[in-house]
C-alpha cells in the first residue's frame, strides 16, 4: 500500500487559525464582549436616562410652577430666587416679547429653543461648550419666560462611563483572544510536532513514535494510544520482512544446489552437446526464475524499509555521464546514437547507488529496444532546485491504449507478462522514486518513447493517482 | 595446495560445491553448523574460507567476527540468500572479503575464491606489466611493445583491474560490480561490449592474444608463453 498524498500543513498561519484554542479563545472573546458590552449599555442607559429624566422633570415642574405665578410677581420671584435660594441650581430668566432680557440669571435666550413649554439640549449662551437642559415658554402677557438646568456634569459622567467600559471590555476581549492565541500556538505546536513525526512514520520509518507524556491531556493520551497501534505495525512489518526472507532462503538454497548441480552435469556433457545445450537452458530457465524472485524482494524491501539511512548528497549530472560513458559503446555497437545533455547543475539529497540503479534500468532498457540506426537521449534539465531527468528514445514507444495499464503494472509490481519487457524493472524505478518522493511520469516521444523524473521531494502524484488520472502533459512536446 | 573450509549447512549445496572446487584441485574442509565451522576455522590452517549467513548455532557473520576477535585473518567469503544491498554491507562490515548471492555459478563461485586466496599483486606499483603490456597508472598511458594503445579512462580502470589478476578468470559480475558499481542483473551486455573494445585495442590481428574469453564465466589477461 502505497503512502497516501501527504496533507502539509500549507502555512504555519493557516494551522494557528484552524486551531481548536484560538476558535474557543475567539468564541469566549465573543461571549464576554458581549456580555460585557450589554451590562455596560445597561448601565449607561439606566443611569444616564435616569439622570435626565429627573433634570428633565424638575426643570419642567419648575417653568409650570413659575408661570402659575401672577405675572406681576414673576421679576420678583426670580430674583428673590438668585439672592435667597443659591442653593437652587434650576437657572431661570424673563425676557420680554422681544426677547431682551427682564430678570434672571438667563441673560440670553438659547438659540434654537421651541418655546413649548418641553425640555430640549441646547447649548449654554456664553458658556463655551456647555450644554443646558432647557425649556422655555410665552407666557399670556407676550413674555418669554425659560427655565434651564446644565447637563455638563450628566455628560460628564456619561463620558466617564464610556471610558471605564472602554478600559474595561477591550482589555478583556483581547485578553481572551491572547489566551486562545497561547492554547492555539501550544497546541499547534505540539500538532506540527506530531505531524512531522507522522511524516516520517508516512515515509516508512516504523520505529518512529509520537511525543507523549504520562498523565498528561487528551492529545497525549490519544498519542500513546496511536503508539501502542505503531508498535503492532512494526511487529507486523518486522514478520513480513521475516517471511520474505524466509521465503528468499528457502526458495535459494535449494536452487543453488540444482543450479549447482546443472552446472557440473553440463560440464560432464559436454556443452556443445544436445544434453549439455538442453542442461545450459534448464540453467537459464533456474537464474530467470530466481532473478524474478529476487526483483519482487527487492521491490518489497524498499517499498518496506525504506533504507532512506543511506541518503546524502547526490550530483545528477555525474550519475548521468558517468551512465552515459559506460554505455556509450553498447549504443555504438548497436549503430544507436547515445546522447547525454546536462543543462542545469543538480545536487540533491538520495540514495547515489539507487538512483545509478533506476538511470541505468532505464537507459538500458531503451538501448535493448531501440532499433539499429535510432536514437537514445538522457538529459537533465530544469533548475537546480527542480531537476528534471529525462530518458527518451526512438523505439517503438508505447501504444496509447496502453499507457494507462503501463503505469498501473509501473507501481504494482504486478508480475504476469512483464518478464520480458519493461515490466518489474519500471516498478523498481517506479518505486525507488517513490522512496524519494520523485514523481516519474511515462510519456510519448516522437517515435518512442520517454520517461521524466521530476527529482524533487513532493513532485509525485500518487501511484493511484498517476494510475487513475491523465499523465500530465510534458514540457516540450 | 590450496586449502578451503566451507561451512554450510546445506548438504546438498555443499556436496556440489565440494566437488566442483576438489575438481578445479582445492582442498576442501566441510564443516555443516557454525560452531564447528567456528572450531574449524581457528584449529586449522586454511587458505579461504566459504561461510553461509544462515547457520544452526552461530550464523556466518557472528562466525567472522568472533574469527576476527581473535586475529585470524584468514580471507572470507560470504554466501548468502539475502541480497538487499544492506545485507551486503552488513557482511563486509563483519569482516568479510566478498559477498556472494545464492544461486550463484560455480564458476563464479571458484573465480571469487581464487582473488581472494590470490589477493591482487602489485598494490602499490605504479607502472604495471603483463608480457608485453605496460601501463603507466600515472601518466595514464598503455603500451604493447613499442605500440602506443590509447584507451579511455574506462578502459584503463578495466586493463588495470585485469593486470592486477594476470593469469585469473574474472567474471562479468565481478567487473560490473568493481569496475560499473552495478549490483543488479542488466539487459545488454555492457561487460562483453567494453571488453570487446579493450580486446580489440590490446590484440591486433597477428598479435598473439593475451586477453581470452573464459566461456560462460568471464575473461582472463595472461602473459603469452
Amino acid at each position: 500500500m502505497p503512502p497516501s498524498k501527504r496533507e502539509t500543513v500549507t502555512s504555519w498561519h493557516a494551522g494557528v487559525w484552524r486551531s481548536r484554542g484560538l476558535r474557543w479563545g475567539a468564541t469566549v472573546a465573543a461571549i464576554l464582549g458581549f456580555s460585557l458590552i450589554a451590562m455596560f449599555g445597561l448601565m449607561y442607559w439606566r443611569s444616564t436616562v435616569l439622570l435626565f429624566d429627573t433634570l428633565d422633570r424638575s426643570v419642567m415642574e419648575q417653568l409650570e410652577l413659575l408661570s402659575a405665578r401672577p405675572p406681576g410677581l414673576l421679576p420678583f420671584l426670580i430674583e428673590s430666587r438668585m439672592n435667597h435660594q443659591p442653593t437652587v441650581i434650576t437657572l431661570a430668566g424673563l425676557f420680554d416679547a422681544n426677547g431682551h432680557p427682564i430678570v434672571g440669571d438667563v441673560t440670553k435666550i438659547p438659540d434654537g429653543i421651541a418655546l413649548t413649554g418641553h425640555v430640549q439640549e441646547v447649548m449654554a449662551p456664553g458658556v463655551p461648550s456647555g450644554h443646558w437642559h432647557a425649556a422655555g415658554r410665552r407666557l399670556a402677557d407676550g413674555r418669554i419666560l425659560i427655565v434651564a438646568r446644565e447637563a455638563d456634569e450628566i455628560l460628564e459622567v456619561r463620558a466617564d462611563l464610556v471610558r471605564g467600559a472602554a478600559f474595561g471590555i477591550i482589555p478583556a476581549i483581547l485578553l481572551s483572544l491572547l489566551g486562545g492565541a497561547v492554547v492555539g500556538v501550544v497546541t499547534e505546536g505540539r500538532l506540527r510536532q506530531i505531524n512531522s513525526v507522522a511524516e516520517s512514520i508516512i515515509a516508512g520509518d516504523l520505529r518512529e513514535r509520537l511525543p507523549e507524556k504520562a498523565g498528561g491531556d487528551e492529545l497525549d493520551r490519544l498519542c500513546a494510544i496511536v503508539n501502542r497501534m505503531l508498535e503492532r505495525l512494526e511487529e507486523g512489518v518486522e514478520a513480513l520482512k521475516g517471511v520474505g526472507d524466509n521465503i528468499a532462503h528457502d526458495l535459494r538454497t535449494p536452487l543453488t544446489s540444482v543450479r549447482a548441480r546443472l552446472e557440473r552435469s553440463q560440464g560432464l556433457a559436454g556443452s556443445d552437446t544436445l544434453l549439455g545445450l538442453s542442461i545450459g537452458q534448464s540453467i537459464h530457465g533456474v537464474d530467470l526464475a530466481l532473478s524474478i524472485v529476487t526483483a519482487l524482494l527487492r521491490i518489497s524491501d524498499i517499498r518496506h524499509v525504506r533504507r532512506q539511512s543511506a541518503f546524502a548528497a547526490v550530483d545528477l549530472a555525474e550519475i548521468l555521464s558517468e551512465t552515459a560513458e559506460s554505455y556509450r559503446p553498447v549504443a555504438e555497437d548497436k549503430a544507436l546514437t547515445l546522447v547525454c545533455s546536462t543543462t542545469v547543475q543538480a545536487v540533491i539529497i538520495g540514495d547515489r547507488q539507487l538512483l545509478t540503479e533506476s538511470l541505468v534500468n532505464l537507459v538500458d532498457n531503451a538501448i535493448k529496444f531501440t532499433p539499429t540506426g535510432g536514437q537514445v537521449r538522457i538529459g537533465l534539465d530544469g533548475t537546480p532546485i527542480h531537476p528534471i531527468i529525462t530518458v527518451s528514445d526512438t523505439g517503438p514507444g508505447i501504444p496509447d491504449e496502453a499507457r494507462s495499464s503501463v503505469f498501473t503494472r509501473f507501481y504494482r509490481a504486478d508480475t504476469s507478462r512483464t518478464t520480458q519487457g519493461s515490466g518489474l524493472g519500471l516498478s523498481l524505478v517506479a518505486e525507488i522514486m517513490n522512496l524519494h518522493g520523485f514523481a516519474i511520469e511515462l510519456g510519448k516521444s516522437s517515435p518512442g518513447c520517454r520517461v521524466e523524473i521530476r527529482c524533487w521531494r513532493g513532485s509525485g502524484q500518487t501511484p493511484e493517482q498517476a494510475a487513475i488520472g491523465p499523465a500530465e502533459p510534458l514540457r516540450d512536446q | 595446495m590450496t586449502a578451503i573450509l566451507l561451512i554450510e549447512d546445506d548438504l546438498e549445496t555443499a556436496a556440489e560445491i565440494d566437488a566442483e572446487l576438489t575438481r578445479l584441485g582445492f582442498t576442501v574442509g566441510c564443516a555443516t553448523d557454525g560452531q564447528k565451522g567456528l572450531a574449524r576455522a581457528l584449529n586449522e590452517r586454511w587458505d579461504a574460507i566459504i561461510v553461509d549467513r544462515m547457520l544452526p548455532n552461530l550464523d556466518g557473520l557472528s562466525l567472522i567476527r568472533e574469527l576476527r576477535g581473535k586475529g585470524v585473518t584468514t580471507p572470507a567469503l560470504v554466501l548468502s540468500a539475502l541480497d538487499q544491498v544492506s545485507d551486503r554491507i552488513m557482511g563486509l562490515r563483519a569482516g568479510g572479503d566478498d559477498y556472494l548471492v545464492k544461486p550463484f555459478a560455480l564458476g563464479e563461485l571458484s573465480a571469487r575464491l581464487e582473488a581472494l586466496v590470490r589477493r591482487p599483486t602489485g598494490g602499490n606499483q605504479t607502472v604495471l606489466h603483463v608480457g608485453p603490456i605496460e601501463l603507466d597508472l600515472i601518466r595514464r598511458r598503455a603500451t604493447r611493445g613499442s605500440r602506443q594503445i590509447d584507451l579511455l579512462a574506462r578502459e584503463i580502470q578495466l586493463l588495470e583491474y585485469l593486470m592486477r589478476r594476470e593469469g585469473q578468470v574474472v567474471t562479468r559480475q565481478m567487473l560490473l560490480e568493481d569496475i560499473f558499481g552495478y549490483r543488479f542483473a542488466l539487459k545488454t551486455n555492457l561487460v562483453d561490449v567494453h571488453l570487446g573494445r579493450l580486446r580489440r585495442k590490446l590484440d591486433f590481428p597477428g598479435e598473439t592474444p593475451i586477453l581470452s574469453t573464459v566461456r560462460g564465466i568471464g575473461f582472463t589477461l595472461h602473459a603469452p608463453e
